[in-house]
């Protein structure tokens, strides 16, 4: 008790006004967030984002309507101008632009879009491709990614109730060529939320607590891999265009467990934990800014439509797959936060809706722009695993002191069953143990020695007593790794 | 040492899935984090149990245990057993039991069978297995302890007789599933695909041979009634839930009825009733009440049933007939119910006012093939709803009170029967069981020593072997080891015992630990986990497991506590297991207890002075879908969430504890680990910066405020769908949804000229047109949006199905019906011309197709569609033998001037470019009106005019 009140004393005398600031850095002091009004009558449930030439920004709807949005980057919000491009299509779910058209990804089909006489409304609507089937039930959603390098899009199909796969390719990926043909590209597919590249082009979706998902999770599309929900493998009956029918998992079982025994079963490379992180992951975007909005280049940026927030994914590759770290990044957006998209000059603009599914931000719909103030945030930049613990890298130089002290990181593991049944608990629990920390010379880069390291756990850390170089806590303090694969020696 | 009989994969699996309850627990863990719940040992028998079973002593006890745990064990099966009630026990002993009382067999006779009654007295474990009834026939020979059991069944039987009825088929399938849905496998042996037998499972093998139908039905009913300790509690069943158990449990048993009323066979293929009275019958008798077997074979026949129906008061009465196929009821005379038709098993109903005395009942009946039922009940105030069967017979003569089974009936033996008291008094029966004749309690006239005289331990019911005249318990080594430990430790002294050992006492008693943890014990057993469902799989365990009771003191209103205890409830809709009663004489100390034990403070419960009427308003909209959205997924009153459905929030104020309610409300996780409850204020703040100034108390006081309402508050917004009609006004309005009679991919376009029509893109065809109002929106556009949305104008005209062109070899070719993909055919979308009228663009193969419908205004709007077919190869046929399919109907006639009249609901006019006469071919008992299309490479058009 002496000891502590020791430290709380001399803490208090020699940063008073450094930890009093720190107390009120917010993440607004960093990412500016402002929310477009859109114009009277118009219900903006954002579905898809895509910038055009001349800074204009396409926004589809859930409502299944296409709005040009001019001056989304002016300084003032209220310069904001829509105009409807499109109405009637259903519920668009990603929308990209090539050659001139504007490709939209709607329920039914991938369509394309063209203005041809220059009026601002597009009056011919292309059918690029729609050989997938549809039952008519809600869940059966499609979600639509941008172009891919050969031009293709990719195209994931929630499964029909998101429980069965009653329609074909329901559960599937398919890649969508510009010819139109529709390429069955990976099976496994639950209840997808989003999609998006990495910066090497790498393709990734969102999928959803569940069967066969313990809790929300990013997953690499890996041509021919499962992804871990078995019913739409019936669709292996079809097309042999990645191979023979994976065995089916056991259910009750761990993904690892089951990955080991099923070659194509492609493990989550980020599990986010249910409600600490989301409830409802949803639209991923690449940081490919070059620095414009910030210090996580190439990082991932994922939304949570239930919780209303943006996540921050750094993801690395052990044994040839991808895995890594999700960190809280920024909260209280207007709506249920379900798509964003980088403008040229850096921001990001992020769409939202909360029907059918509530949302801390509680209006029906939004688009937001997210700006970098230019001031650097206090946060674990990138979490490194090594065959005996983990590499930290931060925004800042650490406080050498707290970041040498094993007790300022308090780390804990868990797992999810990997079962038929809706989601699952978190299990298994273990506590490894910190041995020993090394900091690095340049003061960025934190070396954690660890013995316990779990395999196909969630490694979850809580670093509240690190501090930086100038006495500040972290702005976020949580991490979570997911750690399929322990490097080798 | 976990047993070996039981796969250790299930145990391993179930506790691994319940490791997660333990986070909630947080306080207890240990060093490591790592509280482990005490799941018990739940095995897989081969054989039925031989030894008394209760289930918490199955579950918790028979592993080796400590001292302390032998003593609760051995408490458990004092009690259990009521070992007291012969066995005197000082009242602090007495006060620290939960005694079983035993069966009240009052009128034990009107619902057991003799049959059952002589087996089960002669041997209680052969009768009941894992029955908790000693053998009393200690040391008698065979002979002897038939002829004491003959006198105690004639003495029994003094009490009453039991009513038959036979087992219907429909309600056979309805009560299995009830048994495996509302919770009865909590406690009795899982059945369906996997059925197994655990060692925790109160044995239900001797429910066919004990009970008839109405029996089993009365006490399904109220189960407390005889069984007044509760540990069959009463699952609040209505009749027709009650009856259905009851078919199910004796769906096997064969029950020989007197006849009671005469009946006509007919043979003869029907698909709605014939006159019977025109048609000579095959056959005729008598037979009990709608027994369909008086019949001769199982299909293509016919009955009609007559009789007479007693009533004993006037009244109204409502009937309900259920049959398949075809049935009808008259009373009277007077035509009551009509379930007439071909169809699977349908019940319709009739209400009547119908006089004291007999009524002239007839019901006809008829079967076309597969399955054949005949089911007749009827409801009244003062009789419940019942089976009919029992009040009809064949004369206007009142029935007699039914007697028949498929066993001999007793010969009564007034004598025996006397003997048979005596010995129900001198045997110790009457310690256990009450039974009042002629209103006088019968006692017990055994000699037992006190417990506490009990020094040796292996003697007397204890003894392995009991002596001639002492109860055999059949306990296991186990058994007898707690109680003789239980007895010893209870001479030496009796320690008052602590809140929390009441508790679990009585969760253990109670079995409320086969559904609910608390304090790291107990749960659903795993190989009964999968019969716990939910009618919304999507809420994952929360929906379909009972909740845990930690902390349930501090979160429920005292009141509500004592309700829910008293009466069982129902309050979560989702879930298929529902809360049964166990009477508040058993549980209804639980309630102050769990208060005492659970109930925190800590809220902050600042009081806001505002105008209640301003506060209240803001709790509503914080409730409604423009800022919380808790109506997305909580019901509110009898308006349904369009999301999980979730419990209905007025009555969250009744339930609820409103300074457990603010702090769940912040922090939903900690009191319910894995719920799918988000909280509307992350973080201590608000999610609704707008309302109250964003103060989360204020915000929370409000909405307590508004719930408090109940039925007065006003229903929030976004939970009853607004409409939202789109009309056309400027320009076309495309609304691309599921539209309801059309393929998923349908295209609906309404017009300004209020003429609408729905494109099917899967086929390619024009297939839905309609006139006035188009189209409501808000059933795809508010909360999910589930389901398919039908036109909203009128003169709805539904087209041709089916793929628009095909190359037809001849004109005796079938229009093909193969997918229209597989035909060839690929929907290319639509281009909008300068009015934004679409043009909808399809191929064929090849050929490639332009759709235009353009809309004419008028007092009846029309269409005018132009249809231009272009070049390419006809895939299938000639380039001549391309067709194009205008329409088909029952009824297709030339009225001239090329147009053709459709089933009296279209006049079309049809013109071709290329000149060619549409041909009208007869199809089955179809008409398909064809154009003939020759392909051209600059396009031929056909025009259609659709005035309807």
């Amino acid at each position: 008790m002496k000891q502590v009140l020791v430290v709380f004393v001399a803490m208090m005398s020699i940063g008073t006004t450094l930890v009093a600031a720190a107390d009120k850095l917010t993440e607004a002091d960093f990412y500016k967030l402002e929310t477009f009004k859109t114009p009277d009558g118009v219900l903006l449930e954002a579905g898809g984002l895509q910038f055009l030439p001349g800074d204009r920004l396409a926004v589809s709807t859930r409502r299944g309507e296409i709005y040009l949005v001019d001056n989304v980057l002016a300084d003032d919000v209220k310069q904001v101008k829509f105009t409807r491009f499109a109405h009637g299509l259903h519920e668009v779910l990603g929308i990209a632009w090539r050659d001139g058209w504007l490709y939209a990804t709607q329920r039914c089909e991938v369509s394309r879009l063209k203005d041809t006489d220059n009026d601002g409304v597009a009056d011919l609507i292309e059918t690029v491709a729609d050989d997938w089937g549809i039952t008519g039930d809600y869940h059966e959603y499609a979600f639509g990614s941008k172009f891919d390098k050969d031009n293709n899009l990719w195209v994931t199909f929630c499964l029909t109730g998101s429980f069965t796969s009653n329609a074909k390719y329901r559960g599937w990926c398919v890649r969508v060529t510009p010819d139109g043909q529709v390429i069955p590209t990976c099976s496994g597919i639950r209840s997808p939320g989003g999609m998006g590249a990495n910066h090497v082009g790498d393709m990734f979706y969102t999928d959803n607590q569940g069967p066969w998902n313990g809790t929300c999770s990013l997953k690499h599309l890996a041509v021919g891999s499962f992804q871990g929900h078995p019913d739409g493998n019936k669709w292996y009956s079809i097309t042999n265009a990645i191979g023979p029918r994976p065995a089916d998992p056991k259910s009750d079982s761990r993904m690892l467990v089951e990955a080991k025994k099923i070659p194509e079963l492609m493990p989550p490379a980020i599990l986010f934990p249910y409600k600490k992180m989301g409830q409802s992951a949803a639209g991923i975007v690449c940081d490919t800014t070059a620095g414009k909005f910030g210090p996580f280049q190439n990082q991932l940026f994922v939304s949570d439509q239930s919780h209303s927030t943006l996540m921050r994914c750094y993801l690395e590759k052990v044994n040839g797959r991808y895995q890594g770290a999700c960190f809280p990044f920024r909260q209280s957006f207007a709506s249920g936060t379900l798509v964003q998209e980088f403008a040229p000059n850096g921001t990001m603009l992020v769409g939202g809706t909360n029907r059918g599914w509530g949302s801390r931000g509680s209006q029906p719909g939004a688009l937001e722009r997210l700006t970098w103030t230019g001031k650097v945030p206090f946060e674990v930049h990138e979490m490194h695993v090594k065959p005996d613990g983990f590499e930290l890298t931060f925004t800042e130089p650490v406080d050498p002191v707290t970041a040498a002290d094993p007790k300022s990181y308090k780390l804990e593991t868990y797992t999810y069953i990997y079962q038929a049944a809706y989601g699952s608990p978190e299990v298994d629990q273990t506590t490894p143990t910190i041995e020993r920390v090394e900091v690095a010379n340049d003061r960025r880069n934190v070396r954690l020695f660890v013995t316990g390291l779990q395999e196909g756990h969630v490694h979850e850390f809580h670093l509240d007593a690190l501090r930086s170089a100038t006495g500040l806590p972290l702005l976020h303090a949580e991490a979570y790794y997911t750690l399929n694969y322990i490097p080798a020696k | 040492m976990r047993s070996t009989n039981w796969p250790v994969a299930v145990l391993v699996s179930f506790c691994l899935a319940s490791a997660s309850m333990s986070a909630r627990a947080a306080d207890d863990e240990d060093e490591d984090g790592k509280p482990r719940i005490k799941v018990g040992i739940t095995k897989a028998l081969t054989a039925a149990p031989s030894h008394p079973v209760v289930p918490g002593f199955e579950r918790f006890y028979t592993e080796a245990a400590s001292d302390a745990d032998s003593l609760t064990a051995g408490k458990l099966l004092l009690g259990e057993l009521n070992c007291v009630a012969c066995h005197k026990a000082d009242d602090a002993v007495a006060k620290s039991l939960m005694v079983k009382r035993s069966p009240i067999l009052d009128q034990v006779g009107s619902r057991a069978r003799v049959k059952f009654l002589r087996k089960f007295l002669a041997n209680p474990q052969h009768g009941k297995p894992g029955s908790t009834m000693p053998d009393v026939w200690s040391g008698l020979s065979d002979a002897e302890r038939t002829q004491q059991v003959e006198s105690l069944v004639q003495f029994l039987a003094t009490t009453g007789s039991v009513t038959e009825a036979s087992a219907s088929l429909p309600l056979v399938k309805e009560g299995e599933t009830l048994f495996q849905q509302i919770g009865c496998v909590a406690c009795h042996d899982p059945i369906g695909k996997e059925p197994v037998s655990l060692s925790t499972s109160i044995n239900l093998g001797h429910v066919a041979e004990k009970y008839t139908i109405p029996g089993l039905i009365q006490f399904l009913k109220d189960p407390l009634k005889v069984r007044p300790s509760g540990r069959m509690p009463a699952m609040n069943l209505d009749d027709k839930k009650a009856q259905a158990l009851a078919n199910y449990f004796l769906r096997g048993v064969h029950v020989n009825l007197q006849p009671n009323m005469t009946y006509q066979y007919f043979e003869g293929s029907w698909d709605k009733l014939p006159d019977f009275s025109a048609l000579k019958p095959v056959a005729k008798g008598e037979a009990a009440a709608f027994d369909l077997h008086a019949g001769k074979r199982g299909n293509n026949f016919g009955m009609r049933f007559e009789g007479f129906l007693h009533l004993a008061n006037v009244g109204d009465y409502t009937f309900h007939l259920g049959s398949d196929d075809g049935s009808r009821l008259l009373i009277d005379g007077q035509k009551v119910v009509d379930v007439d038709g071909t169809h699977p098993h349908t019940e319709a109903s009739g209400k009547t006012k119908l006089t004291a005395g007999p009524h002239p009942i007839q019901v006809d009946y008829f079967q076309g093939g597969g399955e054949w039922t005949l089911t007749l009940q009827f409801e009244s105030k003062d009789l419940g709803r019942q089976e009919v069967a029992p009040f009809v017979t064949l004369t206007r003569e009142p029935p007699k009170p039914p007697t028949a089974s498929d066993e001999t009936p007793l010969v009564p033996q007034p004598e025996l029967a006397d003997s048979g008291r005596k010995l129900f008094a001198s045997a110790g029966c009457a310690a256990c069981h009450q039974i009042k004749i002629d209103n006088k309690l019968l006692a017990s006239e055994l000699k037992a020593r006190p417990l506490r005289e009990l020094a040796n331990l292996t003697a007397g019911c204890l003894a392995a072997a009991p002596a001639k005249g002492i109860p055999n318990f059949r306990l296991t080594t186990k058994q007898q080891q707690a109680v003789a430990s239980a007895i010893k430790s209870l001479a030496a002294g009796v320690k008052t015992p602590s809140p929390a050992d009441v508790v679990a006492q009585t969760l253990t008693a109670f079995n409320c630990y086969a559904c609910h943890v608390r304090g790291l014990v107990g749960g659903v057993e795993s190989p009964r986990n999968a019969h716990f469902t939910t009618t919304m799989p999507e809420m994952g365990d929360e929906g379909r497991l009972p909740p845990h009771l930690d902390g349930v003191g501090d979160k429920l209103k005292l009141d509500w506590l004592k309700q829910v205890l008293n009466n069982g409830t129902d309050e979560r809709p989702y879930m298929r297991v529902n809360m049964p009663k166990f009477g508040g004489d058993n549980v209804g100390h639980l309630a102050t207890i769990l208060e005492a034990l659970d109930r925190k403070e800590g809220a902050n419960m600042a009081k806001f002075d505002d105008v209640p009427g301003r506060l209240k308003a803001a709790g509503r909209h914080l409730t409604g879908d423009k800022a919380f959205g808790c109506i997305k997924c909580h019901n509110f009153r009898e308006h349904k969430a369009t999301g999980i459905q979730s419990v209905e929030l007025t009555k969250m104020t009744q339930r609820l504890r409103e300074d457990w309610f603010y702090r769940y409300m912040l922090n939903p996780q900690e009191y319910r680990p894995g719920t799918r409850m988000p909280t509307p204020w992350p973080f201590g703040t608000t999610t609704a910066k707008d309302v109250l100034d964003a103060n989360v108390q204020k915000q929370q006081f409000a909405m307590w405020q508004y719930l408090a309402d109940g039925g007065k508050a006003q229903v929030p917004t976004g939970i009853i769908r607004d409409p939202i009609v789109l009309t056309p006004t400027k320009e076309p309005i495309i609304y691309r949804n599921f539209i309801e009679g059309v393929n998923p991919r349908g295209i609906a376009v309404g017009y300004p000229e209020k003429a609408h029509l729905t494109f099917d893109a899967d086929n390619c065809a024009l297939v839905l047109l309609w006139q006035g109002d188009f189209i409501d929106a808000s059933r795809h556009w508010s909360g999910r949006g589930v389901g398919f949305q039908g036109p909203q104008g009128d003169n709805v005209l539904p087209l041709a199905a089916g793929v628009p062109f095909a190359a037809l070899p001849s004109l005796e070719s079938a229009w093909p019906d193969k997918p229209a993909k597989d035909q060839g055919y690929r929907f290319r979308g639509y281009r909008f011309d300068k009015d934004r009228r679409p043009t909808f663009l399809y191929e064929v193969g090849s050929v490639r197709v332009e759709d235009f419908p353009k809309p004419v205004a008028g007092e009846s709007p029309s269409f005018e569609r132009m249809l231009t077919v272009i070049g390419g190869q006809v895939t299938g046929g000639a380039p001549s033998q391309l067709w194009f399919r205008a329409a088909t109907g029952t009824k297709i006639s030339d009225v001239g001037d090329g147009t053709f009249a459709v089933d009296g609901l279209l006049k079309l006019r049809v013109t071709s470019s290329g000149g060619a006469k549409p041909i009208l071919r007869p199809r089955g008992n179809t008409h398909e009106l064809l154009v003939n299309v020759p392909l051209a490479s600059d396009g031929t058009t056909v025009k259609l005019n659709y005035s309807w």
